[in-house]
């Protein structure tokens, strides 16, 4: 018997069928359906399918990823996350193997993708407080290094990805930029992020290199069993931009999950980290760089956390989830861009 | 009419029974989300409890920084809270912006006393070992979502 939950029971006929002609398989048959918990912004779930014939055939494990009803601002739409992530796939990046899209309204009534299902833990704090998980933490530090590294050769021009807007006029002040509109939007007045935006805008580093960036590459978006990485997950926020923007969102001071003397990402320090990604990249980490892009990784997480609160204050999406990180993150975040940037640290004016 | 116990006193033994009793029974999955009812409440009591206070106390600070102080000009005194408050981010948001306050010690201090005073309120445990004003940066971790 099939168990099939909530509003994809409506849709079986025409999900099978497309499941069976994407796999190229004689038929294809739902087992079960059910909702993973995860993404405000995104609906998975996880699909145990019966295939018969071809490369698919036995039971397969997958997950189905389509739109929740509402979505910030600042993501992609499940069509561009999918070529991004088969384009880290490509280039070698530890992803749970992308499979098919399908932007037919006809099967599900929204578009959607699947992909092989992957196992682990990716819960931030769970990461980070339980050390039998990831295996020995350096080396995960350097493994992430490393699939940093390989995310970081995919550059523009990119055939499968030009959808992706070039930063202007270039990825720091583009950030200050953007964080500016989505403030203004917002309507209430933050002179605290506003401060660190000025610092931002006042000390950018020049314009350097461009390149696929994730941009919230951090714990908590990968996934993690008893002997190491197994997914890097969350690829809606991908642009180009700065190598350096996702090594500092890693090791900002708010994705370290209690762990604030561990500073790549709450579970090593940072040498091994830079380690896997400079020896992966060829490239030289540029800590000062890295250390611009921490003040605005804590900007841009204050902003997406007060968007989040928005939608739930205006009633868009009623989620107590939301409603608490609209209040509870920004003073923190704010407090903290303030004390990075304090007067002593405004240079050249 | 007797108002006893009050509000945030109510608020405050409803979150107890929360966190000492009913969490415990509670299977796995639904615990996170007990947590964030415990955390609301929390939230709404500092409110009652601060009964504006610190509003107030950032009406002042940003009016002495414009030399608005009550009394001098009058204007904040015959305005409610909330729009003076606005009003007065909203000048000094668009002096930062303009660049007409870059590295200002007196606007860094007042922002800095601000988003501690509003951290007091919504989540004072991450304020426990950050470091008094002065004594710059890097002491405690943000304590972020998920």
């Amino acid at each position: 018997m099939s168990v099939v939950e909530g509003w994809l029971a409506d849709t079986l006929p025409a999900l099978e069928s497309f499941l069976s002609k994407s796999a190229g398989a004689q038929t294809a048959r739902l087992i079960e359906a059910r909702p993973l918990s995860g993404g405000a912004i995104q609906e998975n779930w996880l699909l145990a399918v019966d295939f018969t014939g071809e490369a698919f055939d036995g039971r397969q494990a997958l997950v189905l990823r389509t739109d929740a009803p509402t979505a910030v601002a600042a993501s992609l739409s499940r069509a561009q996350e999918f070529a991004v992530h088969l384009a880290a796939w490509k280039a070698g990046v530890t992803v749970a193997e992308p499979l098919w899209l399908c932007e037919d309204p006809a099967v599900l009534g929204r578009v959607f993708y699947v992909m092989r299902r992957v196992t682990g833990e990716a819960l931030g704090r769970r990461v980070v407080a339980d050390n039998d998980l990831g295996g020995d933490r350096s080396a995960l530090a350097e493994r992430l290094g490393r699939e940093l590294a390989r995310l970081h050769t995919i550059t523009p021009p990119h055939p499968g990805l030009s959808f992706l807007e070039m930063p202007e006029p270039d990825a720091a002040h583009a950030a200050v930029t953007t964080c500016r509109v989505y403030l203004d939007a917002l309507g209430n007045p933050r002179p605290g992020l506003e401060w660190g935006l000025r610092w931002c805008e006042m000390h950018a580093p020049p314009p350097g290199e461009v390149v696929l960036v994730h941009q919230d590459f951090r714990t908590g978006n990968y996934m993690v069993d008893d002997s190491g990485l197994t997914a890097i997950l969350d690829w809606e926020f991908s642009t180009w931009g700065d190598p350096m923007s996702d090594l500092g969102w890693f090791c900002a001071k708010c994705w370290r999950f209690s762990r604030d003397d561990l500073e790549a990402g709450g579970i090593a320090t940072r040498e091994p980290f830079y380690r896997g990604y400079e020896a992966e990249s060829g490239r030289r980490v540029d800590p000062d760089r890295v250390a611009y892009w921490e003040v605005m990784a804590h900007i841009r997480w204050a902003v997406i956390a007060l968007q989040q609160g928005a939608r739930t204050a205006a009633g868009d999406e009623v989620s107590l989830e939301l409603g608490l990180t609209g209040r509870l993150f920004p003073p923190e975040l704010e407090l903290t861009v303030l004390e990075a940037t304090p007067p002593a640290n405004w240079t050249d004016i | 009419m007797s108002n006893k116990p009050d509000d945030a006193t109510l608020l405050n033994l409803a979150r107890r029974v929360l966190h000492d009793d009913l969490l415990a029974d509670l299977p796995e999955a639904a615990r996170y989300r007990a947590r964030m009812v415990g955390n609301a409440m929390a939230i709404a009591a500092r409110a009652i409890t601060d009964g504006g206070h610190t509003r107030e106390a950032e009406r002042k600070a940003l009016a002495a920084l414009y030399d608005e102080a009550p009394g001098s000009t009058g204007r904040v005194d015959a305005e409610p809270l909330d729009d003076a408050v606005t009003r007065l981010n909203w000048w000094l948001t668009a002096e930062i912006r303009a660049g007409r306050r870059d590295g200002d010690a007196q606007a860094h201090a007042l922002l800095v006393e601000c988003a501690r005073a509003r951290l007091r309120l919504v989540n004072p445990k991450t304020l426990r070992g950050r470091k008094e004003q002065g004594d710059v940066h890097r002491t405690n971790p943000v304590n972020p979502k998920g």
